[in-house]
């Protein structure tokens, strides 16, 4: 178990070192962007949907509505990017505890409403004055076009969002998440405090993708609600995070890695099948691995959880 | 102002009346197999879609178009009933995992309505030739009317099969208790794939009919299509089959008066918020039943 343990930890050590010389090295900085970006989505979205067994359908309109704070506090308010990506955070933060009472339901319909909430906000955004959001067109901020910069901001994010799943999966919140997840009621008569253990893992899912938002909005430089608020992106977060495998810490990373670069790669070859394949792709996994890739291994030979965990 | 608000009246209970067929057709699914189809408006598009090829290729008009739809959609429901169904149902959380799957449908089917019809709005001929019929002070458009009728005569034949024959009270039986059916000596499998395929085939009807409210039709409208099942059938009661109908009133008539009141682009937000609200306070629907599920 130690060799596993030695051997794990030299490997996320190169692979760290290897994503901080990225913008250096000849190789394509929006691909590992987007990348280290995937991955704090489906990480982020694990703790909700992994560990606590709820579906936001609508989890888009954390990352929508951090893309536009800090949009809207560079442009109208001269806001430096870094505190307007924490401005994004705050505003998610906010969003979620207005969206909590939504926590009361349960299963489809928290998914439905949830994807509702995120339909009606887009429609808001749009509408918001121009002079507010730039309407349909969006807004542009080639002013503090920062490429490496918010690549580093990103990759510091990703950590971040790992470590605190990682920690949460270990600590005590996480255990009674799970509880929660397995049998709410059973829970609630072991003392655990449900409403309160949901709100705390609901807060952290929305943080995250909002300030990805905040950065993803920096590092394209170009905010625009039908971006924003695509539902594409919700699909995505969802079948990266279900291909590695719900409720485990390496799985929404390594499904992020490898479904994205698949989707890169798809994107690339076959513009005009991209969603039919992603659909496809989609259905398959439910129907066939719907514990996803660590899941399934980790059920067939357990031992594998040394090296994982 | 008062004749305005008769029209919106009007008109909003006539597309209510499609609205409240195309919950039905997701609430069917619902009820007897706790399969939430995601990809209903897709399925709505693809009818639509096949039946606009049949009114420009083949000479036929709107209603001539179901004869030929709605058996090729009952057979699809058959089928696909066969490929998803035991799969679904083994998964840890069948009503996500049937959510995500289809999910994975609907985007297959706009790709594929994309693929084969391209991304170009097409317009489908209108069949009559009054536009629009006047009775005092208000004008029915001809189009709505006729398809508000076939939509009432097929509640009315959904309802004959539900109420008064065999299979159509198993049905039922099934959307209360399953586990207590099978133990009757029903074949709950079966049963569920003759709901698939009449669920599609109402899909198939009102896909066909849609064209006649609304013309234009463009790959991507599906997942508008999508929302208002969702809102109708939230709106009526989760699983409860003709909820829908009084669902799909309120909503049509909601839509219409808001266009009265309001901007028209903020129209769609009055919608979310009739569906947030209603699930909050009562997610049970209007008239749907609270049970506890074990």
């Amino acid at each position: 178990m130690k060799k596993y343990s030695k051997f794990t930890r030299s490997l996320i050590i190169a692979a760290i070192i290897f994503l901080i010389l990225v913008p250096l090295l000849p190789i394509s900085t929006p691909y590992f962007f987007y990348m280290l970006f995937w991955i704090t989505m489906a990480s982020a979205f694990n703790i909700i949907y992994g560990f606590v067994g709820y579906l936001p359908f609508g989890y888009v309109m954390f990352y929508g509505v951090g893309t536009y704070v800090t949009a809207v506090l560079w442009s109208r308010f001269q806001v430096p990017i870094p505190i307007g990506i924490l401005g994004s955070g705050v505003a998610g933060v906010i969003l979620s505890i207005l969206f909590a009472p939504t926590l009361r339901l349960k299963g489809i319909y928290f998914a439905i409403v949830n994807f509702s909430c995120a339909m009606a906000l887009r429609i808001v955004v749009a509408n918001l004055p121009t002079e507010w959001s730039g309407g349909s067109f969006g807004i542009t901020l080639s002013g503090a076009y920062k490429p490496t910069t918010s690549y580093y901001f990103i990759l510091v994010l990703m950590l971040v969002t790992v470590t605190v799943s990682l920690l949460l999966s270990r600590s005590k919140l996480g255990i009674a998440l799970r509880c929660i997840r397995d049998d709410e009621t059973a829970a609630a008569v072991m003392g655990i405090n449900v409403p309160l253990s949901r709100l705390k893992a609901w807060i952290l899912a929305a943080l995250f993708p909002s300030l990805a938002g905040g950065i993803e909005a920096w590092f394209t430089a170009i905010v625009d609600p039908d971006t924003s608020f695509n539902l594409m992106a919700t699909a995505k977060t969802v079948v990266y995070a279900m291909f590695g495998g719900l409720g485990t810490i390496i799985g929404p990373v390594f499904g992020a890695v490898f479904m994205y670069g698949l989707d890169d790669f798809i994107w690339g070859r076959f513009p005009l099948l991209n969603s039919l394949i992603l659909g496809i792709m989609i259905v398959f996994l439910i129907l066939f691995l719907p514990r996803g890739v660590v899941g399934s291994m980790t059920q067939k030979w357990p031992w594998l959880r040394q090296i994982i965990q | 102002m008062l004749d305005l608000l008769l029209l919106a009246v009007v008109s909003g209970v006539l597309v209510g009346i499609l609205y409240g067929l195309i919950g039905i057709g997701m609430n069917i699914l619902y009820g007897v197999m706790r399969v939430v189809n995601f990809a209903h408006g897709e399925f709505m598009m693809l009818g639509a879609y096949l039946s606009f090829t049949l009114i420009r290729y083949y000479g036929m008009n709107s209603i001539q178009s179901i004869a030929v739809v709605l058996p090729t959609f009952f057979v699809m429901g058959i089928v696909l009933h066969k490929l998803f169904y035991a799969r679904i149902q083994r998964s840890d959380d069948p009503e996500l995992a049937s959510f995500l799957v289809f999910f994975g449908v609907s985007l297959i089917i706009t790709s594929v309505i994309l693929l084969i019809w391209k991304a170009d709005p097409r317009s489908v001929p209108f069949p009559f030739s009054k536009v629009s019929l006047t009775l005092g002070p208000i004008f029915l458009a001809t189009g709505r009317l006729v398809s508000a009728g076939i939509c009432v005569a097929a509640i009315l034949l959904l309802s004959f099969f539900l109420y008064r024959t065999y299979t159509g009270k198993a049905v039922r039986a099934i959307i209360e208790n399953r586990d207590a059916v099978s133990i009757l000596g029903i074949d709950v499998q079966r049963v569920s794939a003759l709901v698939f395929g009449i669920g599609l085939a109402i899909v198939a009807i009102t896909g066909c009919l849609v064209t006649l409210s609304f013309p234009a039709i463009t790959p991507v409208q599906g997942q508008s299509y999508t929302y208002i099942a969702f809102l109708v059938i939230v709106l009526g009661g989760l699983g409860t089959p003709l909820g829908a109908l009084l669902g799909g009133l309120v909503y049509g008539l909601a839509e219409s008066l808001s266009a009265v009141f309001m901007p028209v682009a903020l129209s769609p937000v009055v919608a979310f918020v009739i569906l947030i609200v209603m699930v909050m306070v009562r997610p049970q629907g209007i008239l749907g039943k609270v049970t506890t599920r074990i």
